[in-house]
C-alpha cells in the first residue's frame, strides 16, 4: 500500500509539471467556463429577438426562455467534458507511461521491491486524484459563472445536480485515462502510444453513436444524445451498440441529471454502462504484465 | 555467511531461436568488485538484467547473497542497488524529488536525513533543488548512483557505469565506486569495456564471449597467468580471439 502511495504521489507531481497535460486542463477550464457564456449569449440573443418581435406584433408566442432553469447554462459543458476532458484524461494516461520511458527509469523501478499492480494502480489511482482535482476546479469556476449569469445563488438543489454532472465525469474521465495508460504501457512507439487511445476515443465517441442512428453525424457535437432510428436494423444495433457508445450514455445522463427536458433516457442504464466502461478499462490495464511493462517502456 | 555475493548457475536466456545467454556459471566473492567483459552483444546486460531480477531466466538458477532470485525475488530486491546504462532520471523534478521517490520505492520511511547523508558521501552538495534537466551527464551519474545505494544494499549493479562520461566524470565516478566499496564493504558487479577501469577498478574479472562466461579469475591471477601479455587489454583481446 505505502508503494502505492509513493506512485500517486510521484504521479501528481509528475502530471503538475507536464505541460501538455496542463495545456489541455487550461483549455478545459477556459471551454467550461465559456460554455455558460454562451448559454447565457443564446438566452440574451434569443430573448431580445423575442421582445422585438413580440413589440411588432409578429408572435404571441410565450418567450422560450422564460422558465428556463440555471441548470441550463451547464448543458453545454457536457460536450467540452466528451470532447476535451476525455483527451486530456487519455493524454494524462500516455503521459504516465512515456515519462518513465523517457527517464529510462523503468528498471530502476521493477528493481526494487514493488509489484506490477502497486505500479499500474498508484499510477491510474494519481491520474484519477489529478483528474477529481480538475474536475472540482472546473465545476466550482462553471458553478460561479452560472451564479454569475442568474444574477443570484442558485436553488441548493441546483448546486447538488451540478455537483452529481462533475462527478458523474470522474468515471468517464478515469475510463479513458485507462485506455490512454493501456496505450502507454503497450505500445513500442510514442506515436502509437498516443494514436490507439485516441482512435478508441474516436471510434467510442463517434462512430459506434452513428451505428444505430442512420447516421446523423450533426448531432454528435451537439450535448444531447442521438435518438436511434426507430426500428428496423438500425434500431436493433442500437439495442446492442448503445451501451457501449459510453459518451452518449454519459450525455443521456448528464442530460438527466441536469433536468433538460429534451432527454428521454434511461438513468440506471446510462451509469452502468459508465461504471462498466471504467471497471472494464482499469481491468484490462491491471492485465498488462510485468515483462510487458519492461519490454516495452525500457527500449 | 555465504562466501559469495553472487552465484549463478547455467543461467540461459534465449529469446526464440536467439541464444543471449548460454549456461552462464559464475560466482562473485563477498566484498569484491567484479568486471564482466565482452564485447557489444556478447551478454553483459542480460546477464545484469537476469542478476537483478529484471528478466526471468530460460533455464539456470540466480543467488545473490544466498537467496534464489526465482523463488524471492522482492527479497533479493531489498538487497541491490542497480545503475543502468543511459539512465536519464526524471528532468523536471529536482535531485531531492527523483530521490525521495526511489528511496520510497525501497521501503525508506522519511529517507531525506539518508538522502543527505548519501549526497554529502558522494561530494554532490548544493543541488539537491535543482532540477535533474539542468544536470551534465556526470551529475546525473551521481544521482544515479545516489538513487542505487539510498537503501544501504550489499550489492551493487553497475551497467557500463562510465558510459558516456567525460574523462574527469570517470575519474570521479572510478573514486566513488572504490570508495563504496572500501568504506561499506559493498559487493560491485560492474559492466564495462573499459578495460583501463577495470584494471584500476576491479578485484577480479569476467569475459563474455557470444553468451558464455570464457575466463574468470581475480585480475592478479590474470596478469601472472598470461605473463607474455603486457597489459589486461591484450589478455582480453588474446581471449576474445582464441577459438
Amino acid at each position: 500500500m505505502s508503494k502505492m502511495s509513493t506512485f500517486v504521489r510521484q504521479e501528481l507531481l509528475a502530471l503538475s509539471r507536464e505541460r501538455l497535460p496542463l495545456s489541455l486542463f487550461i483549455v478545459f477550464v477556459s471551454m467550461i467556463s465559456v460554455s455558460s457564456l454562451i448559454g447565457w449569449l443564446t438566452k440574451t440573443t434569443v430573448s431580445d429577438v423575442w421582445i422585438r418581435t413580440r413589440e411588432a406584433g409578429l408572435t404571441s408566442a410565450a418567450n422560450p426562455f422564460a422558465n428556463v432553469s440555471p441548470l441550463y447554462y451547464a448543458r453545454n459543458s457536457i460536450i467540452y467534458i466528451i470532447l476535451i476532458g476525455t483527451l486530456m484524461a487519455i493524454v494524462a494516461g500516455v503521459a504516465s507511461a512515456l515519462r518513465d520511458r523517457k527517464a529510462g527509469t523503468v528498471d530502476l523501478i521493477l528493481s526494487r521491491p514493488t509489484s506490477r499492480a502497486e505500479y499500474i494502480f498508484g499510477k491510474l489511482v494519481g491520474i484519477s486524484i489529478w483528474l477529481a482535482l480538475s474536475l472540482t476546479i472546473v465545476g466550482i469556476i462553471g458553478a460561479t459563472v452560472i451564479t454569475a449569469i442568474y444574477g443570484a445563488p442558485l436553488p441548493f438543489p441546483d448546486y447538488l445536480r451540478l455537483a452529481a454532472f462533475f462527478l458523474l465525469a470522474l468515471p468517464l474521465l478515469v475510463g479513458f485515462a485507462a485506455v490512454g495508460l493501456l496505450g502507454g504501457l503497450l505500445s513500442r512507439r510514442e506515436t502509437g502510444a498516443l494514436l490507439a487511445p485516441i482512435s478508441f476515443w474516436a471510434f467510442v465517441t463517434f462512430v459506434i453513436p452513428q451505428i444505430g442512428t442512420a447516421a446523423r453525424p450533426i448531432a454528435l457535437l451537439n450535448p444531447v444524445p442521438v435518438p436511434p432510428t426507430p426500428g428496423g436494423p438500425f434500431d436493433a444495433l442500437n439495442l446492442f451498440m448503445g451501451p457501449m457508445a459510453v459518451s452518449e450514455q454519459f450525455k443521456a445522463a448528464s442530460g438527466l441529471i441536469l433536468q433538460d427536458p429534451d432527454i428521454a433516457g434511461n438513468l440506471s442504464l446510462a451509469l452502468l454502462s459508465i461504471f462498466a466502461f471504467v471497471l472494464v478499462a482499469a481491468l484490462l490495464v491491471s492485465t498488462v504484465k510485468r515483462t510487458s511493462i519492461r519490454g516495452v517502456l525500457s527500449e | 555467511m555465504n562466501e559469495f555475493a553472487i552465484v549463478a548457475n547455467g543461467l540461459s536466456k534465449s529469446y526464440k531461436d536467439f541464444v543471449a545467454l548460454d549456461s552462464l556459471n559464475l560466482k562473485v566473492r563477498r566484498g569484491e568488485i567484479f568486471g564482466l567483459l565482452g564485447h557489444n552483444g556478447a551478454g553483459k546486460t542480460t546477464t545484469v538484467n537476469l542478476l537483478t531480477t529484471l528478466l526471468a531466466p530460460t533455464a539456470g538458477t540466480v543467488e545473490i547473497e544466498g537467496v534464489d532470485t526465482a523463488a524471492s525475488a522482492n527479497e533479493v530486491r531489498k538487497m541491490i542497488g542497480y545503475l543502468p546504462e543511459n539512465v536519464q532520471l526524471y528532468n523536471n523534478m529536482t535531485t531531492l524529488e527523483n530521490l525521495r521517490f526511489f528511496a520510497s520505492l525501497s521501503g525508506l520511511k522519511k529517507p531525506d536525513a539518508r538522502i543527505r547523508e548519501v549526497l554529502d558521501y558522494l561530494e554532490f552538495r548544493n543541488n539537491d533543488n535543482k532540477r535533474i534537466g539542468t544536470f551534465s551527464k556526470g551529475m546525473r551519474q551521481r544521482v544515479g548512483i545516489a538513487q542505487a545505494i539510498l537503501h544501504k544494499p550489499s550489492v551493487l549493479f553497475l551497467d557500463e557505469p562510465t558510459s558516456g562520461l567525460d574523462p574527469e566524470g570517470v575519474r570521479q565516478l572510478r573514486d566513488v565506486i572504490i570508495r563504496l566499496n572500501a568504506d561499506l564493504g559493498v559487493t560491485i558487479f560492474m559492466n564495462t569495456h573499459l578495460l583501463s577501469e577495470v584494471t584500476k577498478t576491479c578485484s577480479s574479472i569476467g569475459i563474455l564471449k557470444s553468451g558464455k562466461m570464457a575466463y574468470q579469475n581475480s585480475v592478479d591471477s590474470t596478469i601472472a597467468e598470461f605473463p607474455d601479455q603486457d597489459s589486461l587489454e591484450e589478455i582480453y583481446l588474446s581471449i576474445e580471439k582464441a577459438e
